[in-house]
């Protein structure tokens, strides 16, 4: 028990530690303040993966009362460490990818279209912006087909991030 | 006379035989008699004869022809001695000369026999009779039996006479043509064989003779035994017929029998078939009377019947009559009722038809508000697959949404760039990219 709580211990100083180089990152004037608009980024780089809408409730959370368009490093850090504990928003595993891009491949072609890619991330759900959508574009597409082959594309990726 | 008679043909069947035997030998004694003298001559010439058959020399020839010629006419003279003998014999039944004569005839006998008897051992072949001189040893035994019988019975000798001298008057003639034959060949040629000839044929003639006499003899006893055998045939005849009449007899008794028997039964079936027809009258009787009962019974039920009948009749026409006139109102009723039904019928079937043309229309109707909702179902489940399929790809594409966003900032993809490598461009770059998602996703 005294092992597990220090290891706890150790893991969520770690933790607290990773949390405040990310925040740190975003707190430009040093006074222990980001601008709301970063959390998302701060989130995503502690390696999580919350959608928009995830992300949105999580904010509401954190802000003060009042809204200023600031969060409070004291606010941010233990909602931030639960989340890391708890192992919330952890990144799509590559078999639910798979069968969410097989959904959107209603004909089991195994591959979808430049066209339909875009249509689907842009019109539907939580669209891209511009740049994402020419991000992804560029690096799924294959040039000769046009079309982007998702099992050899989500494969790639998944490597990349191991 | 009559004594002898008497005695003669008493002793008649037995004497018989010896009678035959008689004249047959009475006979020898008168040629032995005869033919005495040639052959007291002829007793040296016989050698002569036998031994050469040559012609005798006249002396001789003269003798001899002397001889035979003494003979013929001592034949000549016997032949007429003879005929008055046996005339006499005829006329008188016995005459003293006769008698002498005949004594004298038979006392020539003894000598002639004692003549022939010397020369005995010379003649035989000379002999015409020489099978008697076989028995010349009985002939004097023959011989006094002979006078014996023909001085007992000298009418039996008559009486045999008559026959035996044809008899010896014809020997006596053929003798004398013998000899006249011999001397006329005497006369001739010497020689005598002519005399010989005849001798020879005269042996044949009595070999012959006493053949038949045999024969007659063995024929004699054949007689005996088959009238034997006659005898014991008859007798067994007899025995015969005797079981074959003692066989009818035990047949008529039983025949009478069978006579009482049948009489018996006759009787008894008399009775009992008059019996049983006065029994069988006596049932038809009284089956008559019962079956007349029976018929006045059966009559009595008729009229029952008939009456009964009658008024079954009465009851059934008037029955009728009511049914027929209910048949009327009931055809009627029947008309009636059928119209009607068939009117109801006839609207029930329209109406019939009217419902069904409406089930139709329903039925129809029905098939199409089926259609439109089977049809709904298959649109609402479409909607709803689709928009579960919209749901899905919404979270599919939020889900690859928010990988992508995460791994564009941690792969540093984009403008994005990790604070701990460039501090110095922690202002300008995160900030504008910040901002710039900020707003694209506001």
């Amino acid at each position: 028990m005294a092992d597990e709580t220090d290891r706890e211990e150790t893991v969520v100083a770690e933790f607290h530690k990773k949390i405040k180089g990310a925040f740190e990152v975003f707190d430009h004037e040093s006074n222990n303040t980001v601008d709301v608009r970063e959390i998302g980024t701060i989130i995503r780089s502690l390696g999580c993966c919350p959608s928009e809408g995830e992300l949105h409730d999580l904010i509401a959370e954190i802000e003060e009362e009042e809204p200023t368009g600031y969060i409070r490093f004291e606010k941010f850090l233990p909602v931030m460490t639960e989340i890391l504990l708890e192992r919330r928003y952890r990144p799509i595993p590559e078999d639910v990818l798979l069968r969410a891009f097989e959904v959107l491949d209603t004909a089991n072609r195994g591959f979808l279209t430049k066209d339909e890619l875009i249509k689907y991330m842009t019109e539907e759900g939580e669209p891209f912006s511009q740049e994402e959508m020419e991000e992804m574009l560029s690096a799924a597409i294959d040039p000769e087909s046009n079309s982007i082959n998702y099992k050899d594309y989500i494969s790639m990726m998944v490597i990349d991030e191991n | 006379m009559e004594d002898i008679y008497l005695g003669d043909s008493n002793l008649f069947p037995e004497v018989w035989h010896s009678e035959m035997t008689v004249s047959v030998t009475g006979e020898p004694p008168s040629t032995v008699e005869e033919e005495g003298l040639p052959k007291e001559t002829g007793v040296e010439i016989i050698p002569e004869i036998l031994e050469i058959l040559q012609p005798l020399s006249l002396p001789d020839v003269l003798r001899v022809s002397a001889v035979l010629e003494d003979a013929i006419d001592q034949l000549s003279i016997l032949k007429y001695i003879m005929l008055i003998q046996y005339e006499g014999r005829q006329s008188i039944s016995m005459k003293s000369g006769e008698m002498n004569l005949e004594g004298k005839n038979l006392h020539k006998l003894p000598m002639a026999s004692t003549i022939t008897k010397i020369p005995h051992p010379l003649i035989p072949k000379e002999e015409p009779d020489l099978p008697e001189i076989g028995q010349r040893g009985q002939f004097p035994v023959e011989f006094n039996k002979m006078q014996d019988l023909i001085f007992k019975n000298p009418t039996r000798q008559t009486i045999m006479t008559a026959e035996t001298l044809k008899k010896i008057q014809l020997d006596r003639q053929f003798f004398s043509d013998v000899i006249a034959d011999t001397i006329k060949e005497l006369e001739d040629s010497g020689t005598f064989n002519n005399l010989l000839q005849a001798l020879s044929k005269e042996r044949g003639k009595k070999t012959h003779f006493c053949d038949v006499i045999a024969r007659e003899e063995k024929g004699r006893k054949q007689i005996i035994s088959l009238q034997k055998q006659l005898i014991n045939v008859k007798k067994e005849q007899q025995f015969e017929v005797q079981s074959q009449n003692e066989y009818i007899a035990n047949l008529k008794d039983q025949l009478q029998e069978m006579k009482a028997k049948t009489n018996l039964e006759n009787r008894y079936m008399k009775i009992n078939t008059e019996l049983q027809i006065a029994q069988t009258q006596k049932k038809c009787n009284r089956t008559e009377e019962l079956l007349l009962e029976e018929i006045e019974k059966l009559r009595m039920k008729t009229e029952e019947e008939t009456r009964v009948h009658m008024e079954i009749e009465m009851f059934l026409r008037k029955e009728q009559q009511k049914l027929e006139e209910k048949l009327e109102f009931w055809m009627e009723k029947y008309d009636k009722d059928t119209e009607m039904k068939q009117n109801e019928l006839n609207a029930l079937k329209v109406a019939k038809a009217s419902d069904l043309a409406h089930l139709q229309d329903l039925a129809k109707t029905i098939r199409e508000y089926e259609q439109i909702i089977t049809e709904d179902r298959i649109e609402k489940e479409k909607s709803r697959k689709k928009v579960e399929q919209d749901l899905l790809e919404l979270k599919s594409v939020i889900k690859i949404q928010a990988w992508w966003r995460g791994t564009m900032i941690r792969k540093e993809i984009g403008g994005f760039r990790m604070p701990k490598d460039k501090v110095d461009s922690k202002d300008s770059k995160g900030k504008g990219k910040g901002k710039g998602r900020k707003r694209g996703k506001k």
